[in-house]
């Protein structure tokens, strides 16, 4: 369970996240919605440690890890994904997913030199997982191919692969759906529903496609100009009349209100 | 497959070439210095091609290495020793109390005046304490017979141990640059870097009482075994073998001697070849390629990015480092005022690029091929522009194109840059 108190992310004047308070709770799909700008991004990055927050406090099962660096919070579990893909484009798809798993024997200068033995034996475990991975992906076919290659869509989903790597409590989906096509967003979508309900992952989506948030998440948080400004199931939330303000302004929510109403 | 041993064939004929047409003394030569460049530019490759740190300060570690053999294997002087050592290595030692001093007093006080004050305290009174201390054991130990010494002088170990210490003086260096500026962005790496080069040649030019500056360390002994030309040709042995193949003693020495460095120089670049290649098709070099192509991926999929850059960096820096120890031991002398970036730096981050960055074969490919050009060019850039201008009459015109034809290495290397780019942009031997 990862609790956020009252956190604060300032850049200079402007107050990107502005006393966000939320809770994702163990073995939930989480939705996290607002118009573009509302900080949903910031508060994923000061979450996974990219950014240190002004102020508050995030916890995660009962542990402080707030100002914690990404790599540490790895180790604890916490894996993201990122809004633009980050592949390592150099690479083969199957190496970003072998490169994943934490303190192998060959990371180390000397063993990659003289352990070649081990280090063989290791890398056939990796390379196996890494496969059993982009079958459950179904992009099996992509596995030799060079990162920078493939599409936008399938990034995406290496991405997600990459999470799968290692036993991961928790994982922040940033957009995963940006630019990925209606076939491939269910593809997508069927993975988390199996990763969270095979593998006990806890997920948080930050997702602009209201179809598939409504699919996959409950709760959702809804955040505007850096605030919280609703949590709960998806039809409450949609019908909160804050919420249609946040997203339409005010001279459109009442236009709306007099459509429901005629209708 | 075929295209690369193309490349290498090419690159053989070229020095072979060069021994059957101008002699074996010049391409040996040529050899040796591009054998030496090459393990340099292994370690560039190891920082920008491994893992895209931009080290512009090349110059600096070879320097490093340099005054390493000094300090190693040049012959004790006791009565400077007597003069002043203990005075410097007391002095030396005041200067980094103070500093360590200074630094445990800005973290155990509380930010505010009293620190800033304090701080000021210990810096001012340390520096003159230092200066109080070091500076006249440093006129003491000048002043020992500078025709000659006027330096501290070495331990007189042997010259082969002066290498892997060279490695150690630039890995310590590589150590505290990357310690302050590993954490700034890239190109802030190779400001910082291309400065610190600066300052440690020049405390190399200015510092008498460590290497002499600029007045040379000379008769810096020859690495085990390669021998003197001197000692060959009065060696019976030797003799024997030039008179029954009928060569002449005399040059037949001076090419042996360089085969020697040859076949050392060769055997280091085959281990550190070795040794690099392995560690690249590791998952060490797995992890570095992840960390070159996206950092804050690599470092939410839970690696040390920055404990990475420092290790791969300091573990390149001592590749240059040992590569320029061999450089003057071979030499046979240290010479401050020789160390410019365009020769040290620029010249093996062309080797890096033309050769094809990140991919080691390619490296030394470019090392090679550039090293010969380098050289090269410089002893038939003059012939072919006298040839050039020969029917010219004599005027200003031709007088300006024969003065300006030693530099025509630049001229080319800037022509070869600019040609690979363009057609091969990833190196004639690019990363796979």
């Amino acid at each position: 369970m990862i609790v956020v108190e009252d956190l604060h992310k300032h850049f200079g004047g402007f107050h990107a996240v502005d006393g966000a308070s939320i809770r994702i709770e163990t073995g939930s799909i989480t939705g996290l919605i607002g118009p573009n700008g509302a900080g949903k991004t910031t508060l994923f990055n000061v979450i996974a440690g990219r950014l240190k927050p002004t102020s508050g406090r995030v916890i995660m099962d009962g542990e402080d890890i707030t100002g914690l660096s990404p790599h540490e919070l790895f180790h604890k579990g916490l894996l993201r994904t990122f809004q633009i893909a980050h592949e390592f484009g150099s690479m083969t798809v199957r190496e970003n997913l072998m490169m994943v798993p934490a303190s192998q024997h060959g990371e180390t200068i000397w063993n990659a030199v003289f352990s070649r033995g081990r280090i063989a034996a290791e890398e056939k475990r990796l390379r196996e997982k890494a496969d059993e991975v982009l079958d459950f992906l179904t992009i099996s076919h992509l596995a030799d191919q060079k990162a920078a290659n493939i599409s936008g869509g399938q990034k995406k989903l290496l991405e997600l692969g990459r999470t799968m790597m290692v036993d991961a409590k928790i994982v922040f989906l940033d957009e995963v759906g940006a630019g990925v096509n209606r076939t491939l967003l269910n593809t997508i979508g069927d993975a988390i529903v199996r990763l969270n309900k095979e593998r006990g992952y806890t997920f948080c989506v930050i997702e602009h496609d209201m179809d598939f948030i409504a699919r996959l998440c409950d709760p959702v948080i809804v955040m505007a100009e850096g605030k919280v400004l609703a949590q709960g199931p998806v039809d409450v939330v949609k019908s909160d009349e804050r919420v249609i303000e946040a997203y339409l302004g005010r001279g459109l929510k009442n236009k709306v209100k007099e459509e429901a109403a005629h209708a | 497959m075929s295209r690369n041993f193309f490349l290498f064939a090419a690159m053989a004929g070229l020095y072979a070439l060069t021994g059957f047409l101008l002699s074996w003394n010049v391409s040996l030569s040529i050899l040796n210095t591009a054998l030496l460049a090459t393990i340099m530019a292994l370690g560039v490759n190891m920082q920008w091609g491994y893992a895209g740190l931009f080290n512009t300060g090349v110059m600096g570690f070879v320097a490093l290495g340099g005054l390493a053999v000094v300090l190693t294997s040049a012959e004790p002087t006791p009565d400077a020793w007597a003069a002043g050592g203990p005075g410097i290595v007391f002095g030396l030692l005041l200067g980094a109390a103070t500093i360590a001093a200074a630094i445990f007093a800005w973290k155990r006080m509380a930010a505010g005046r009293l620190r800033t004050l304090v701080l000021l305290a210990i810096l001012i009174g340390g520096f003159f304490l230092f200066r109080a201390v070091f500076d006249p054991a440093v006129t003491a130990v000048e002043a020992n017979n500078p025709a000659t010494y006027g330096n501290l002088g070495g331990l007189g170990l042997p010259s082969l141990l002066a290498w892997p210490v060279g490695g150690l003086f630039a890995a310590l260096a590589a150590w505290a640059i990357g310690k302050t500026a590993l954490g700034l962005r890239s190109d802030y790496l190779a400001i910082a870097t291309l400065g610190i080069a600066e300052i440690i040649t020049s405390v190399l030019r200015n510092e008498d009482w460590l290497d002499r500056g600029v007045k040379n360390v000379l008769k810096l002994p020859r690495p085990w075994p390669v021998p003197y030309e001197v000692n060959l040709q009065q060696n019976p042995a030797f003799l024997d073998f030039t008179t029954r193949w009928e060569l002449d003693p005399v040059a037949t020495s001076t090419i042996f001697v360089k085969l020697c460095y040859t076949s050392l120089f060769a055997a280091v670049l085959l281990i550190a070849i070795w040794l690099t290649e392995r560690a690249l098709k590791s998952p060490w070099g797995r992890m570095m390629r992840a960390i070159r192509d996206n950092e804050v991926a690599a470092e939410a999929m839970g690696k040390d990015v920055t404990r990475r850059h420092l290790q791969v960096f300091i573990l390149g820096s001592a590749l240059i480092g040992i590569a320029g120890a061999m450089m003057t031991s071979m030499d046979g002398q240290l010479t401050p005022g020789t160390y410019n970036p365009l020769r040290y730096t620029f010249l093996i981050w062309v080797m890096v690029i033309v050769g094809g960055s990140g991919n080691n074969w390619g490296t030394v490919l470019g090392g090679l091929l550039i090293g010969w050009l380098w050289l090269i060019v410089e002893s038939i850039g003059p012939a072919i522009m006298g040839g050039v201008t020969a029917a010219m009459a004599d005027g200003p015109l031709k007088q300006h194109l024969v003065d300006s034809a030693p530099h025509m290495r630049l001229l080319s290397m800037g022509v070869i840059l600019l040609l690979v780019l363009r057609f091969s942009p990833r190196g004639l031997i690019p990363e796979k």
